[in-house]
């Protein structure tokens, strides 16, 4: 019998539409999964180097149990002066006033000794840290030392730190991840997280500041979800490409327009943007709560120096620059053009003997009614120097081609911002500000960039502004504060190193 | 509150049925090739983004 296929004939309808029924609900349910286990999926960091990790709830109580519920890694300096003590006797001793007649022993001639002196304290003298903690357990009731070397015995249990500062340090926050769709500036904060080694002062890292922003991607973009990057054993490490805003699982819908605190009035989506955002609020939508806990974790922790890493598109005006909050215009400057390490004079020869040049990095000034975003609010309302990053990302342009892995990357390039580059160069147009360049690069623009301004602040002496309004905070600039001496930070690679090993090179292993 | 939410949730999902009853039904009734395929597809989507994964 011939077969004869007439979607007329009552039986082969159903047949049919039953076969298309049963694929579409196939493919509905691959796709549903496979983007379910997307959204759970957590990027592995590698932790092991850091001494203490706080939460995003801690500074805004109403996200414990949400997916924002974001990671902060700190990490101490090396030479820090602590307060230790045995467990036991750490809720006797929480104020300086309680260490009057306390048995303190110390490290003679150690600089930490010499802090806990000039705090008005009486110190027993030791002759090495070894002994100093073996005193702890023959009688004595705390120890001065140098966080390095505390830190076995604080990691084991056996001491504790007392939350008594006897010399204040520099602090810096590298906050990688408030756009999940601009790499680069997550993977600098891991850069940060994964190698340095800080001899004085406090690293603090976000690595992913909108969480919520990651359990979803660009919509309408058709993004790549995942890129991995190859490690220097040839291990993989996977990282996730999500979204610019808040999932709308944790806030919807959008009002018809989105009126900032301030009275600015932006477009609906602007809403779920964390940059858009600040100062926060405990009690506010979403977003705002996320934004609070970043503004208030500075305030409590009373970080000194902010950095927020973004990128741009190449055709986006705002790109290869530092954006800063006016207070810190004198660091942004010198950082730029003072230091003779800075972007713009840099040169260096890769392994293949390619000359790079640093490109010039543009200082903007944060404008005062722009609201919303880290270079403006976080500057007005802490008490941090703070500053904005911008490098070139064609995986966030709309010149682009298929969006490929090697698209976030750019270890091979895209064809149309190729043609535009060309187009640029040979008719003199302007259709790109930057030319898209590869991940590596843009994360040693980064990294190059937070330590011109490490060594900018460090340079110029910079005391601390202790006040509590931006009205007051301006009217004090330059004019002295508490001295908190260097910030320093070792260990990190080169702009160099990025360019000839790749930034995978300088991720650790996972256990 | 809660009382509130939960027949919220029901008249959701009970929308979300019809909805997805409907475009079944027609899938059945049409009888070209090309308004199945879209009527699937379409199918799909609403059962992705019903489930808030988009």
């Amino acid at each position: 019998m011939k077969f004869k296929f007439d979607l007329k004939d009552k039986k082969t309808n159903i047949i049919f539409t039953s076969i298309i029924l049963a694929l579409a609900i196939a493919i509905t349910a691959i796709t549903g999964v496979q983007f379910r286990q997307f959204s759970k999926f957590q990027t592995q960091f590698y932790t092991q180097d850091v001494d203490e990790v706080l939460h995003f709830s801690q500074f805004s109580p109403k996200l414990k149990g949400t997916v924002g519920d974001s990671e902060i890694y700190v990490k101490y300096g090396n030479q820090n002066t602590v307060l230790v003590a045995k467990p036991d006797k750490v809720s006797a001793y929480q104020t300086i006033e309680s260490l009057k007649g306390a048995n303190i022993v110390g490290i003679d001639g150690s600089t930490q000794l010499a802090a806990a002196i000039n705090s008005g304290l009486t110190v027993e003298t030791k002759p090495s840290s070894h002994q100093a903690i073996l005193a702890l357990d023959s009688g004595a009731d705390v120890a001065v030392l140098s966080y390095g070397e505390a830190r076995q015995g604080i990691n084991s249990g056996a001491i504790k730190v007392l939350p008594i500062e006897v010399e204040k340090v520099p602090s810096i926050l590298v906050m990688g991840g408030t756009h999940p769709n601009e790499p680069s500036g997550q993977m600098t904060a891991i850069m940060f997280l994964e190698n340095a080694v800080v001899e004085r002062g406090i690293l603090y890292v976000m690595t992913e500041v909108n969480k919520s922003a990651y359990t979803h991607s660009q919509p309408q973009e058709a993004t790549t979800w995942y890129y991995d990057l190859e490690t220097k054993s040839g291990g993989t490490r996977t990282f996730k490409f999500g979204s610019r805003a808040t999932n709308t699982n944790e806030q919807w819908p959008n009002p018809d327009v989105y009126v900032h605190s301030s009275g600015q009035s932006l477009s609906s989506s602007e809403v779920r943007n964390i940059n858009r955002a600040y100062p926060g609020s405990p009690t506010g939508n979403y977003t705002e709560r996320v934004a609070f806990a970043v503004a208030e974790f500075i305030r409590q922790k009373d970080v000194t120096i902010v950095v927020d890493l973004h990128e741009a598109s190449p055709e986006y005006i705002t790109i290869n620059a530092i954006i800063y909050h006016q207070d810190s215009d004198g660091i942004a400057g010198q950082a730029v053009s003072g230091l003779s390490g800075s972007m713009e004079s840099y040169t260096a020869e890769t392994k293949n003997g390619v000359e790079i040049d640093g490109v010039e990095i543009t200082p903007q000034e944060s404008p005062k009614t722009m609201h919303g975003l880290t270079h403006r609010e976080l500057g007005d309302y802490t008490n941090a120097y703070v500053f904005l990053l911008e490098t070139s990302n064609a995986s966030q342009g709309k010149y682009r081609g298929a969006f490929t892995e090697s698209l976030i990357t750019y270890y091979k390039t895209d064809k149309f911002y190729e043609f535009a580059a060309s187009v640029d160069q040979n008719k003199g147009t302007q259709l790109l500000y930057a030319r898209p360049v590869s991940l590596d690069e843009r994360v040693a623009r980064h990294a190059l960039t937070i330590e011109c301004i490490i060594n900018a602040y460090n340079k110029k002496g910079v005391s601390r502004k202790v006040v509590q309004t931006a009205e007051s905070r301006q009217d004090q600039v330059g004019k002295g504060g508490d001295p908190l001496g260097k910030l320093i930070i070792n260990n990190m690679p080169e702009y160099v190193d990025y360019i000839d090993n790749g930034v995978g090179y300088y991720l650790k292993d996972l256990a | 509150m809660m009382h509130f939410y939960n027949v919220l949730t029901v008249l959701y999902v009970a929308f979300a049925v019809i909805i997805a009853g409907f475009i079944v039904v027609n899938l059945f009734k049409s009888k070209k090739v090309t308004d199945k395929i879209i009527g699937a597809l379409a199918l799909g989507m609403f059962l992705l983004r019903i489930f808030f994964i988009k």
